[in-house]
C-alpha cells in the first residue's frame, strides 16, 4: 500500500519522496493500492467534492486535501476518510499553511510531509469555508483591484501604501501575483456561490486578468 | 522645491508627530493649537521623546538640541510665513473649513495648505478658499506614529496644481518618506483597502468566540505574515475608532456590501468593550 500525492494535470512541481500522479492518471487500481493520498489539486468546492467522492468510492485511503477553495467543514462532515485539510496552494509569505487534522496521527504525518515540501503547518480547529488566511487576503486583493479600476491610485501606489502605511508583508497586487489570481478568483467565487453574499463578488478586472 | 518652514496646526498625537518628523528633517516648525498651553505641552513631550531617543542611541544630544531649536510654539495670531501649513485638528469638516478660511486670510497666498484628514474630501475643504489657494491645497495624510511610519498619502484636490503634488512627492521622498498618490476618494488608499483585513476576519469569526478570535489572530500572523492579527490590532486602535472608520468608508462609497460593518463591531462598542483603552475588547486586559 503506498502514499500518493495527487496534483492537477499539467502540474510541474516535483516532490522528492512521495510518488506524484495527476488526476488524469488516477485509476481505480491505483486508488485501491493507496493507503494515503495527499490531494494538492486546486479545485473549487463542487469539483473537490466530486474528486473526494470518487476516491472514497474506490478506496479506503486516508485523504488529506487542499481545501483553500472549498467548504472544508462540509466535506469533513461528509467523508470520514478525509482526515486532514490545508491551504497549501495559497502562497504564504512565511512558507506556512493553515491545516486541519482529524487526529494526532494525521497531524504528525502532515507536519512531517509538509516540512519536506518546505512548508510549516499552523493547525486550526476546523477548516471552515476556505480557511481564514485565503479568504481575508483574497478580499484585500479584490478591494485593491476595485480601487484601481475606480481610479483611486496606481497599482504601485496601492502596494506602497499598504506596505508602508500598515506594514503589510506584501502589497495586494504583488500578493495576488505570488498566490496566482486564478486561486484568488476561485476563493472569491466559492465564497460567493456558497454564501450568496454579494460582498464576495470578484472585481471584473481581477477576473479578466485571472482568465 | 524646498520646504524650510512649516506650520503645524493641532498639537494632539498626529500634530505632534508630524512636527517631530519635520523638525528631525531639518525644517523649522511653528506648532500651534487652539489652546496655547496644549501646544506648549506638546513641545515638552517632544523634548521627552528626543531625550528618550538620545538615551537609546538613536540621536546624539547635539542632534536632539538642534531638533528642539527647530520647534517654536506660536498662537495662531502670531504665526509668521512658512512654505507649508498642515492642519491636524479634530476630524470635523466644519472645524477644518473654518480654520482654513481664517488662515487663508492671514497667510501669504504662496503658502501651501495641507490637511492631514484621514478621509474628508480635499476638494470640499478647499472649495471656499481663494482660487489661488485652491491650486496650492492638498491632502498630506501621515500615519501614526508620523516620525516612524514612512508612508504619506498625497491627495490632490480638483484644483490642485499637478506640479505642486509632484514637487512635494519628490521632496518627501528625498527626506525618506514613501509616497502614494491617491484620488480624492473616501478613505483614500489605506483606510479603504485595509477594511477587509478586519471585515473578512469578522465574517470568518461569525460570533464572539474567544478561542476562535485567538486562532484567527495567530493564523494571520503566522501564515499571513502580518505583524498583528486583526482582533488584537482592533483592540490597539480602538474598536470604536475602527468601527467609525468602517462606517465612514462604507457610507461614503455608497454602501457597498463588501465594505459594510459587522454586527460584532457595533455589539462591542455598545457594550463599551473598546479594546486596550477600556481594558476589554476582543481580549481582556488586566
Amino acid at each position: 500500500m503506498t502514499e500518493l500525492i495527487l496534483v492537477d494535470n499539467n502540474e510541474s512541481r516535483i516532490f522528492s519522496s512521495i510518488p506524484v500522479i495527476s488526476v488524469e492518471q488516477l485509476t481505480p487500481e491505483i486508488l485501491n493500492n493507496s493507503s494515503r493520498i495527499l490531494d494538492l489539486t486546486s479545485n473549487k468546492h463542487q469539483d473537490k467534492e466530486y474528486l473526494i467522492n470518487r476516491i472514497h468510492s474506490f478506496s479506503e485511503a486516508k485523504i488529506i486535501s487542499d481545501l483553500s477553495c472549498s467548504w472544508g467543514d462540509a466535506l469533513i462532515d461528509k467523508f470520514p476518510n478525509l482526515t486532514g485539510a490545508m491551504s497549501f496552494n495559497f502562497f504564504s509569505p512565511e512558507n506556512k499553511c493553515e491545516c486541519f487534522a482529524r487526529n494526532n496521527e494525521t497531524r504528525q504525518w502532515m507536519t512531517h510531509t509538509l516540512q519536506q515540501l518546505n512548508c510549516t503547518p499552523t493547525f486550526v480547529k476546523s477548516p471552515g469555508l476556505c480557511f481564514t488566511y485565503p479568504r481575508v487576503v483574497s478580499m484585500i486583493i479584490n478591494e485593491a483591484f476595485i480601487a484601481e479600476a475606480e481610479g483611486l491610485a496606481s497599482r504601485e501606489d496601492i502596494d506602497t501604501a499598504m506596505i508602508f502605511g500598515v506594514n503589510y508583508p506584501l502589497g495586494p497586487f504583488a500578493w495576488g501575483e505570488k498566490i496566482g489570481l486564478v486561486q484568488v478568483l476561485k476563493v472569491l467565487e466559492t465564497l460567493f456561490e456558497l454564501t450568496g453574499d454579494p460582498r464576495y463578488r470578484p472585481a471584473l478586472t481581477l477576473r479578466r486578468e485571472a482568465l | 522645491m524646498n520646504i524650510k518652514k512649516v506650520i503645524v496646526v493641532g498639537s494632539g498625537t498626529m500634530g505632534r508627530g508630524i512636527a517631530q518628523w519635520f523638525a528631525q528633517s531639518g525644517v523649522e516648525v511653528q506648532l500651534c493649537d487652539q489652546v496655547f498651553e496644549v501646544a506648549e505641552k506638546a513641545r515638552e513631550l517632544l523634548v521627552s521623546s528626543w531625550m528618550n531617543l538620545v538615551s537609546k542611541g538613536k540621536f546624539t544630544l547635539d542632534e536632539a538640541n538642534q531638533f528642539l531649536t527647530n520647534v517654536s510654539v506660536k498662537s495662531i495670531e502670531d504665526l509668521t510665513t512658512a512654505d507649508l501649513c498642515i492642519e491636524a485638528i479634530v476630524e470635523d469638516f466644519s472645524n477644518k473649513r473654518e480654520l482654513f478660511q481664517a488662515l487663508d486670510q492671514k497667510l501669504d497666498p504662496k503658502v501651501i495648505f495641507a490637511t492631514n484628514t484621514s478621509g474628508l474630501s480635499i476638494s470640499s475643504l478647499a472649495a471656499q478658499l481663494t482660487i489661488e489657494r485652491q491650486t496650492r491645497f492638498l491632502g498630506l495624510h501621515f500615519f501614526n506614529p508620523a516620525p516612524l511610519m514612512k508612508l504619506v498619502e498625497i491627495i490632490p484636490g480638483d484644483q490642485t496644481d499637478q506640479n505642486l503634488s509632484l514637487s512635494l512627492k519628490t521632496w518627501f521622498i528625498a527626506k525618506g518618506k514613501k509616497i502614494a498618490v491617491a484620488a480624492d476618494s473616501p478613505g483614500f488608499i489605506v483606510n479603504r483597502v485595509a477594511r477587509n483585513f478586519y471585515g473578512e476576519s469578522l465574517h470568518t469569526l461569525g460570533q464572539l468566540d474567544k478561542e476562535k478570535i485567538s486562532e484567527i489572530d495567530q493564523v494571520m500572523r503566522d501564515v499571513g505574515g502580518f505583524k498583528m492579527g486583526p482582533f488584537e490590532l482592533m483592540d490597539l486602535i480602538g474598536i470604536d475608532i475602527n468601527y467609525q472608520v468602517t462606517q465612514d468608508v462604507w457610507k461614503s462609497n455608497f454602501y457597498p456590501d463588501r465594505l459594510r460593518p459587522h454586527p460584532i463591531q457595533r455589539q462591542l462598542v455598545e457594550r463599551r468593550r473598546l479594546g486596550k483603552k477600556t481594558k476589554k475588547g476582543f481580549y481582556d486586559y488586566d
